[in-house]
């Protein structure tokens, strides 16, 4: 196949060096099945030794190579420069609403640490069952969360979302997803503990349903479904609460 | 630690006038355009709907619902465009929510007494 040629003004910040972040430019060449990715790959390894980015499975498993592609949260991996025909330059930024950490690569640790407050993992009903016996599941359990199971934290949803942008104390898309889907599979028992983090203004109630996250996640998990979903959760608990004692 | 949010019943009157507006305004424009169109000499006339306490009462359902709904969304955009909003722009909002609700109940009850 002819090769063909595209020009990339990618994001440069070397703190050691750099007083801010500033574009540079490169001209890659590249064929039908080229990705983002390999075309990063290409000018790290002839023109610019010292690129920063992040990447490791090269199949949208491992969501390390999330990025901002024309303004718009994309997995490098996933995304074809053939896709972008149509325009003269493809801009590649570090995620939005993360600091930047070095060329493409951003801190994620605010996000990493808002999924870990959601306790993403089976919290057992009887913890004295040996692991040993089984944890039985039907397949209609099963698609009660199956498609938020999906997530795989790359962050695109944090890039998107205009909350987290206004407001760093919202818990953000992901996190609420994986709170949804660990509260509704049937065998986990940590539903109260998650529904105090869904309940608070920062928790579910911090977004106001825009939906861009649901619009740019790369598995087609649909976050704003989940935080929906959650809503309806915690009214439910709202009402519930004035019924409780001592509470 | 965590403070649970007063949001739910906000939201839930949001939730209530959404799926008011999404039902009940197509079918209540039909009966306006229909009112509009019989150019006064039909039988129907929409004073007649409020007329009955059954369709009073869906009015007001309709009013205070879509008026909730309203101003829960003026806020959601209101942040959504960067504006800060604080208790007192709540208040406000849901006071002119209150009011408008309570505006088409008097002009509803007064309505019905009329034509008892």
């Amino acid at each position: 196949m002819e090769n063909k040629k595209k020009k990339f003004k990618i994001l440069r910040y070397r703190p050691e060096t750099d007083d801010a972040p500033h574009y540079e430019t490169y001209e890659v060449s590249y064929r039908h099945e080229t990705s983002i990715l390999d075309a990063l790959n290409e000018i790290r390894d002839t023109q610019a030794p010292d690129l920063s980015y992040r990447s490791s499975c090269r199949m949208a498993v491992c969501g390390s190579c999330a990025m901002m592609i024309n303004g718009v949260p994309h997995l490098a991996c996933k995304t074809f420069v053939r896709d972008y025909e149509k325009v003269d330059i493809i801009t590649l930024e570090p995620l939005e609403n993360f600091p930047i950490e070095r060329d493409l690569v951003c801190d994620i640790s605010d996000m990493v640490e808002k999924i870990e407050r959601v306790k993403p993992y089976i919290i057992p009903i009887d913890k004295a069952k040996p692991l040993t016996e089984d944890f039985v599941q039907s397949p209609r359990q099963l698609e009660k969360y199956r498609q938020f199971a999906q997530c795989i934290n790359c962050g695109c949803c944090y890039a998107a979302c205009p909350q987290y942008k206004l407001n760093k104390e919202f818990i953000g898309p992901a996190a609420l997803t994986l709170l949804y889907r660990y509260n509704h599979d049937n065998r986990d028992a940590g539903t109260p503990q998650r529904l105090e983090i869904l309940n608070q203004d920062s928790g579910a109630w911090g977004c106001t349903m825009v939906g861009y996250c649901s619009d740019v996640c790369p598995k087609l998990v649909d976050p704003t479904s989940a935080i929906q979903l959650g809503k309806g959760a915690s009214a439910f608990d709202y009402i519930k609460h004035f019924f409780k004692k001592n509470k | 630690m965590s403070t649970r949010s007063n949001e739910p019943p906000f939201w839930g009157l949001f939730g209530f006038g959404g799926m008011v507006i999404a039902f009940a305004f197509p079918a209540l424009l039909i009966c306006m355009i229909i009112a509009g169109l019989s150019d006064g000499h039909s039988t129907f006339h929409i004073t007649e709907i409020m007329s009955h306490w059954w369709g009073a009462a869906a009015l007001f359902l309709i009013i205070f619902g879509a008026a909730f709904h309203g101003v829960h969304r003026i806020l959601y955009s209101l942040h959504d465009l960067k504006f800060h909003t604080t208790l007192v722009h709540k208040i406000i909002l849901y006071g002119l929510a209150v009011c408008i609700s309570l505006a088409a109940l008097a002009a509803l009850v007064y309505n019905y007494i009329q034509h008892l």
